[in-house]
C-alpha cells in the first residue's frame, strides 16, 4: 500500500472526526489508537466491535486505558483530548485501524510525516541545526543515545541505536512521538523526569538494568550513554525550591559556590550530561554564546571542564558573536583529551549551505554533505587549554570559550584566500565588465533617444 | 515639445493594489513552529529602487492567512511614504519569501497590459510623479492604495515597454558594475597603502 493511499485514509478519517476533534488533537487521538493496535490488538478489536453501542464502547475504552496505565505507568496511555469524544467516533477510529492491523507501522510513519509538516513546523535555523547534528553524530547503530530537548524525537527513522532515551520538553510532542514509536515497534524510552533533579537522586541499585528500570531511572544512571545531544533550556530560571535541592545534592564537577545562582541551569545541565556519559562517551551541547564567555558560576564550570580536559571542540554556527539567538555547539568528551587542546571551528558557512547540499543516503536518510576542513583552513583554529586558562581577554573574562574570540574575522578569512595578484586580476575582470556595461548603456541611450 | 498621450489606463483595472502587512501580521521575535519570512522596509531599498538583501529583516508570521503579502514574481512594491520609489520583484527575490511592510503598496499585475518595469519607472521618476499628480511641491507625500487604484497612466505600446525594460536593465547593470569597480579599486589601493606602511607581510 503506498504512503499516499495511507495519507488519503488518514485525511478521510480526519474529515469524519471534524466537529469532535481539533486537527492537532486528531493526530494525538490517532496516535493513541495506533499505539493501542500495536501494543494490545485484542483491545482495539473489542473497541471496534462495540462501535454500535456508544456507551459500552466509551466505558470499555477508558477502562482499558486505565488498566494499561496501571501495568505500565511509563507508557503514554492518557486519554487526554479523547475524554469528551462520543463513542461512535472512537469506535470508527478503532474499526478502521483494526481492519488494517498489519499496516499500523506504515500508518504511524505517515502520520508522523503529516504531523511534522503541518503542525510541528520547524523554523529554518532549527531544521538546519538538526540536520547538522545528525551529520555530527553519524551512524549510531549499536550505541546508546540520549536526545534531550533537541526536537529530534520525530526523526528517529535515522537511528537504529541499541538504546534510545528521549527527553522531550513539549509534553504533546512527547506523547505523540512516543505513541507513534510504539506503533512502529521502535524500542524507545521517554523520560519524564526533571533532568537536573534526576542527578540528585541515587542511582538504581537493581542488579539488572533492564527496560523497566530505565523507564523510571534512565536520567539517574551514570555512565549510560555513548552519545548525548542536549540543548539546555535557558528559561525559565531555576526556582528557590529547585535551587535548595540542587545546591544540597547535585554531583558538582567542582565545589559549588556559596550560593547557586538561579541562572545556573546551563552549567548544571552540562555537568549532568557529562555524568551520564560512559567512559568513551561524547556529548554535543547546544549552548548560547553568552554561556561561553559569561563570568560567575558559568566561568567556574568552564574552567573545571577545560582543566579536566573534557572540552574537545567548540563549533561556531554564526560569523557574528553579537547576532541574536546565536548558538554554538560545545563538544565534550568523557575521556580526557590527551593533548589538552581545544579546536575552534567556524561552521557558519557550512550551516548556511546546509539545505542547498542535501544528499540522499539510502542508509541514514536525507543528509547534507559533511563539511570538509582543509589542513590550512582558517576556519579551524587549535588552542591549548593552558593558553585559554591563563589568557584573560580585554573584558577580563575567564576561560573564554567563545569561538569567534579565537577564529579570524570574515574579512581576515577572505584575505587568507587572496593574494595581491588575485586582487589585481579581480580588478581587471571587474573593469572589463564595467566597461562593457557602460558601452551597452550608451548605445541604448543613443538608440532610444527621441 | 512635450508629446501628449491620447490614451490612458486606470492602474486599478490592470492590477490588484493593496497595502503591505501591518505589525499584527508578524513578530520580530522567533515564534516556534511558525514560518520565517524576510521583511522589506524602506531601509532595504536604495535610492535607485534596488533591494539590498542584507537589509531584509527576519520575522515570523502569525497564524493568519497572509500569503498574499508575500511578494510574487513581477509584483511592483511602491514605497508609499517619504521618498517614493518602487522595485520590481524578480524570480530570484521572490524565492526569498519577502513580506512587504505596511509602508509599501503592492501592485500585482492582472493584465498583460501591465508591464512591471514601466509601472516601477513611473514611481522612480520625479517628473512622472509630478505629472501623475502624486507629488506637489516640497511636501512629504504619502500614497494610499485607493489613490493608486484610481491613477491614470499613459497607455504605451509594446515597443515602448520593450525599450523601457531594455534601458532599465542596462542602466542597472552599468550602475552596479561601475560601483563594483570603484569598490575594488579602493580595496586594491588601500592594500598598496598598507604595504607601503608595513611592508609585505
Amino acid at each position: 500500500v503506498s504512503n499516499i493511499a495511507i495519507l488519503t485514509q488518514i485525511l478521510a478519517l480526519q474529515e469524519h472526526c471534524k466537529g469532535y476533534l481539533k486537527p492537532d488533537d486528531y493526530i494525538e487521538a490517532l496516535s493513541l489508537f495506533l499505539a493501542l493496535g500495536a501494543a494490545s490488538p485484542t483491545t482495539l478489536a473489542q473497541i471496534a466491535s462495540l462501535r454500535d453501542q456508544p456507551e459500552e464502547c466509551q466505558t470499555y475504552f477508558f477502562a482499558q486505558l486505565e488498566y494499561l496505565k496501571s501495568i505500565d505507568p511509563a507508557k503514554p496511555w492518557e486519554a487526554g483530548c479523547l475524554a469528551g469524544v462520543p463513542g461512535p467516533v472512537m469506535g470508527m477510529l478503532a474499526h478502521v485501524i483494526n481492519k488494517q492491523v498489519n499496516l499500523i507501522p506504515q500508518y504511524a510513519e505517515t502520520a508522523r510525516h503529516y504531523y511534522v509538516k503541518n503542525f510541528h513546523r520547524r523554523s529554518r535555523p532549527d531544521l538546519i541545526l538538526q540536520k547538522y547534528l545528525q551529520v555530527l553524530i553519524g551512524n549510531v547503530q549499536g550505541k546508546s543515545l540520549l536526545d534531550s530537548h533537541c526536537g529530534l524525537a520525530l526523526k528517529t527513522e535515522l537511528f537504529s541505536p541499541a538504546l534510545l532515551v528521549l527527553n522531550e520538553a513539549n509534553p504533546t510532542l512527547g506523547r505523540i512521538s512516543h505513541r507513534l514509536l510504539i506503533a512502529q515497534g521502535i524500542d524507545v524510552i521517554f523520560c519524564k523526569q526533571d533532568y537536573l533533579i534526576a542527578a540528585c537522586t541515587p542511582e538504581s541499585q537493581s542488579p539488572i538494568i533492564d527496560g523497566v528500570v530505565l523507564e523510571t531511572h534512565a536520567l539517574q544512571q551514570t555512565k549510560l550513554f555513548d552519545i548525548a545531544i542536549v540543548e539546555p533550556p535557558t528559561r525559565p530560571l531555576l526556582q528557590n525550591d529547585q535551587l535548595d535541592i540542587l545546591a544540597a545534592e547535585f554531583p558538582f564537577l567542582s565545589p559549588p559556590p556559596a550560593e547557586l545562582p538561579s541562572t545556573a541551569s546551563t552549567s548544571l545541565w552540562i555537568q549532568q550530561t557529562l555524568r551520564q556519559l560512559n567512559d568513551k562517551g561524547i556529548a554535543y551541547v547546544i549552548v548560547s554564546n553568552g554561556w561561553l564567555s559569561r563570568g560567575g558560576y558559568d566561568a567556574v564550570v568552564r574552567t573545571a571542564l577545560i582543566s579536566s580536559a573534557h572540552v574537545d571542540s567548540v563549533i561556531s554556527l554564526e560569523d557574528s558573536p553579537s547576532s541574536t539567538d546565536s548558538k554554538s555547539i560545545l563538544v565534550l568528551s568523557k575521556q580526557p583529551i590527551d593533548l589538552k587542546q581545544i579546536t575552534f571551528l567556524n561552521e557558519s558557512s557550512a550551516i548556511n549551505r546546509a539545505l542547498d547540499h542535501v544528499a540522499m543516503d539510502d542508509f541514514v536518510g536525507d543528509l547534507f554533505k559533511p563539511p570538509e576542513a582543509a589542513p590550512s583552513d582558517p576556519n579551524c583554529v587549535v588552542v591549548t587549554a593552558e593558553a585559554i586558562l591563563t589568557k584573560q581577554d580585554e573584558g577580563n573574562r575567564v576561560a573564554n570559550l567563545l569561538a569567534q574570540h579565537y577564529l579570524p574575522s570574515a574579512q581576515q578569512t577572505a584575505d587568507h584566500f587572496s593574494t595581491p595578484q588575485d586582487e589585481l586580476d579581480e580588478l581587471a575582470r571587474i573593469e572589463e565588465r564595467a566597461k562593457a556595461a557602460q558601452q551597452k548603456l550608451n548605445a541604448l541611450i543613443k538608440k532610444h533617444q527621441p | 515639445m512635450t508629446q501628449i498621450q491620447d490614451t490612458t489606463l486606470i492602474l486599478g483595472d490592470i492590477a490588484d493594489i493593496f497595502m503591505g502587512a501591518t505589525v499584527s501580521v508578524y513578530s520580530k521575535s522567533p515564534l516556534k513552529g511558525e514560518p520565517q519570512v524576510r521583511l522589506i522596509t524602506a531601509a532595504t531599498l536604495d535610492n535607485c529602487g534596488n533591494i539590498d538583501k542584507n537589509r531584509l529583516i527576519p520575522v515570523w508570521q502569525h497564524k493568519h492567512n497572509t500569503t498574499h503579502f508575500i511578494a510574487q514574481t513581477n509584483d511592483i512594491l511602491v514605497l508609499a511614504r517619504g521618498n517614493i520609489r518602487a522595485t520590481v520583484i524578480d524570480e530570484d527575490i521572490a524565492n526569498e519569501q519577502i513580506l512587504s511592510s505596511a509602508n509599501f503598496a503592492i501592485i500585482r499585475p492582472t493584465s498583460r497590459n501591465c508591464d512591471s518595469t514601466y509601472i516601477a519607472e513611473l514611481f522612480n521618476s520625479a517628473k512622472s510623479l509630478e505629472r501623475l499628480g502624486l507629488v506637489f511641491g516640497s511636501r512629504i507625500p504619502s500614497l494610499r492604495a485607493a489613490d493608486l487604484r484610481r491613477l491614470k497612466i499613459p497607455a504605451l505600446n509594446t515597443d515602448k515597454h520593450a525599450a523601457i525594460a531594455e534601458l532599465a536593465h542596462a542602466r542597472h547593470e552599468a550602475y552596479t558594475a561601475t560601483l563594483a569597480l570603484a569598490e575594488q579599486q579602493y580595496r586594491v589601493a588601500s592594500s598598496v597603502v598598507e604595504q607601503i606602511i608595513w611592508g609585505e607581510q
